[in-house]
């Protein structure tokens, strides 16, 4: 099969290798489509402990192949999403009920063959159906699962005000999922028109232009809407700039919420005295955890749409190009490989 | 009567002012005994930029209603009771939403208003809880502290079968200890005071040390909580919470002390940073559990002193020679 492979950090081609084959317990699936998300930018730089040769992708959505050993609730021919976390359920961090903290965590895409490839196996538990959904709306499972695993850290008290920075396609899929999980009004705030106006269509109440060049214009219209503040306001940019804004538009006893990856070295000033006196919360998700189930019905009821967030497709030849694209190309909402 | 006030930052004294007058909805209380507690020093020092003076500190107080103001129909003279000290607007933003404790408008008995460094002091009558047989009169001043510790848990949130560090043996420490205990942790103790780690040993804690490196957290805890406001020991603190753990900010740190957080980390190992401030309807939860006997309350109380030796309660306090200071303001 053909697929893409690193051996070393940027060093990536098209290789032909192996067909996998499906031990006890595992399927086989035939790659249709892949999402190309942020961390596979930071994979192609080395950076999210990749294990070599890399086959990245793991917001992977296939057609059942060939069934391994043992497998008995799966047929070939069915659509499905991948969810890509291996954990050994062994672990103390399995046993407190936190897969994605796993110490011996494999991931596929990560550690294990990915879905930048023709075929991927994996355990057939790890498959979720998806016959019902189109590809674009399948391939965001994934993408999906990590911000409802976001809402379940949020824990959001029903009703609250709720700013957002940040819409690319996990501000997008947060602003669908607030919507309709508790925000009593959902500011969102972004750099590029075109995707504040997604925003709006995903059901933002109020959109605000958060220009990098001139952030005081755009802070001060937040200012403007909500004087005592924001219950919460959700970072999904990993900005510093963007955090410390944040920071500065809570209400007392508001929660700021860390759903961006910062960029490791980078470290936000806080006062601990304010932290007690007003009664603010800090806090940060990562990855998806037992929510993957709940992110393909978000999508099967329409909680979650598609329409508008695939904006850029390529094939497994340009995977080169589909990373330029993620990392630099302000046009683009949701890059996927179709295979 | 007799009042230690603050008549400027830095400058206090027992002085002779006039006895508090109950208005409308509010009653006199003679006071029993008030605890001594940082917020005190800094109301003393000065450090509350905000704060009008003079003033008669005091908060973590127990009392006697004296004389009732026109419309009080819930307390009568006599009942012994404490007084939840924060006084809050109930219509700002804040006080809508149901956190009182933030009011905008707000503040508290010894801080914004005349405490009980003072044999009188006048509070409003929906302020006063009476205390119930089973609670003794020398405990009643720690229904305060303990409020905080409650609320504190509340912020923090579930804690049965959580690995909990404690970084701070005072008394705010040791009630939050035994709580945690209560409350189904295994806790850990930091105290550089020796005398203070077999008090937290007393009060439940599995493990003492004068510092982390002397306990084995190679996993880091699941919630980390800093009772001294120290801004050193919160930034060592935030590095011991293991993934998906809260460090809870509950002592006071000076206003413009400044730590440095991780956002990677506050993402990549899903941490929470959550800060607790005074009570939040916990005054009554707090009776229920000095009324249990569950805190040994007699370890922490030092000999009270009267209000003529208030000097000498402050500077132990200051100095943490000793741990709860208590004044009898009506004993000469």
């Amino acid at each position: 099969m053909q697929a893409v492979v690193y051996d070393q950090p940027r060093q990536l081609r098209l290789e032909e290798i192996a067909d996998p084959v499906p031990g006890p317990g595992e399927v086989r699936l035939l790659v249709r489509v892949t999402g190309v998300c942020g961390t596979d930018v930071h994979l192609h730089d080395g950076e999210f402990f990749p294990v070599y040769p890399l086959v990245p992708g793991h917001e992977i959505v296939g057609e059942v192949d060939v069934l391994g050993d043992g497998v008995t609730d799966l047929v070939a021919g069915q659509l499905v999403a991948l969810d890509n976390m291996l954990t050994c359920g062994l672990c103390d961090n399995c046993g407190r009920g936190r897969p994605a903290y796993c110490r011996h965590l494999r991931a596929l895409g990560v550690t294990d063959p990915g879905g930048f490839a023709d075929y991927v196996v994996a355990p057939a538990g790890k498959c979720h159906l998806v016959d019902d959904l189109d590809l674009d709306t399948a391939v965001l499972a994934e993408p999906v699962a990590c911000a409802m695993h976001g809402l379940d850290v949020l824990s959001l008290r029903p009703g609250s005000d709720v700013l957002l920075v940040g819409a690319g396609p996990s501000g997008l899929i947060l602003t669908q999922l607030l919507r309709s999980n508790g925000a009593g009004r959902l500011t969102v705030a972004a750099p590029t028109p075109a995707k504040l106006e997604l925003a709006r269509a995903f059901g933002a109440d109020v959109t605000v232009r958060f220009g990098r060049e001139d952030p005081d214009v755009a802070v001060a219209e937040l200012r403007g809407l909500a004087p005592d503040g924001f219950d919460v306001v959700i970072d999904a940019t990993g900005a510093l700039s963007a955090l410390e804004h944040g920071l500065g538009l809570l209400r007392d006893g508001g929660t700021l919420f860390v759903y961006g990856m910062a960029e490791k070295p980078v470290r936000l000033p806080v006062s601990p005295y304010d932290v007690f006196r007003r009664e603010l919360t800090i806090k940060g998700t990562f990855a998806q955890s037992f929510s993957f189930d709940r992110a393909v019905l978000a999508l099967r009821t329409g909680r979650v749409r598609a329409a508008g967030l695939v904006t850029h497709r390529f094939r497994l030849s340009s995977y080169a190009e589909a990373i330029g694209t993620v990392r630099g190309d302000r046009s683009c909402v949701k890059a996927v490989v179709e295979l | 009567m007799n009042a230690a006030v603050v008549t400027a930052p830095g400058h206090w004294a027992v002085l002779d002012v006039p006895d508090p007058v109950p208005g409308p909805g509010e009653v006199v209380v003679e006071v029993d005994r008030c605890g001594i507690c940082g917020t005190d020093l800094h109301v003393v020092d000065g450090d509350m930029s905000w704060l009008a003076y003079p003033v008669i500190p005091g908060h973590e107080f127990s009392a006697r209603v004296v004389a009732l103001g026109p419309g009080v129909v819930n307390l009568v003279p006599g009942t012994f009771v404490v007084v939840d000290p924060m006084v809050f607007c109930g219509h700002c933003a804040q006080c809508r939403s149901g956190w009182t404790n933030l009011c905008a408008n707000g503040g508290g008995l010894g801080t914004t208003a005349d405490g009980a460094f003072a044999r009188y002091v006048k509070v409003q009558a929906n302020q006063c809880e009476p205390v119930p047989e089973g609670v003794p009169a020398a405990w009643a001043p720690l229904t305060e502290p303990l409020s905080c510790v409650l609320h504190a848990l509340d912020r923090i949130g579930p804690v049965v079968g959580t690995d909990t560090l404690v970084i701070g043996a005072g008394p705010a420490g040791l009630l939050l200890t035994r709580m945690l205990c209560l409350a189904g942790a295994r806790v850990d103790v930091v105290e550089r005071r020796p005398e203070r780690l077999r008090t937290a040993t007393a009060f439940g804690a599995d493990r003492t040390a004068g510092g982390t490196d002397q306990l084995d957290g190679a996993l880091g805890w699941g919630v980390v909580v800093d009772a001294t406001g120290n801004a050193a020991a919160i930034q060592e603190g935030l590095s011991l919470v293991r993934r998906a753990g809260t460090f809870a900010v509950f002592g006071v740190s000076h206003a413009a002390a400044k730590v440095e957080i991780s956002p990677y980390d506050i993402f990549r190992r899903e941490l929470t940073i959550v800060g607790s401030n005074s009570v939040r309807h916990t005054f009554g939860r707090a009776l229920a559990v000095l009324a249990s006997g569950r805190i040994p309350c007699d370890l922490l109380l030092d000999d009270p002193v009267p209000l003529a030796e208030i000097e000498t309660a402050l500077s132990r306090t200051r100095d943490g020679s000793g741990l709860k200071a208590t004044v009898l303001p009506t004993t000469s």
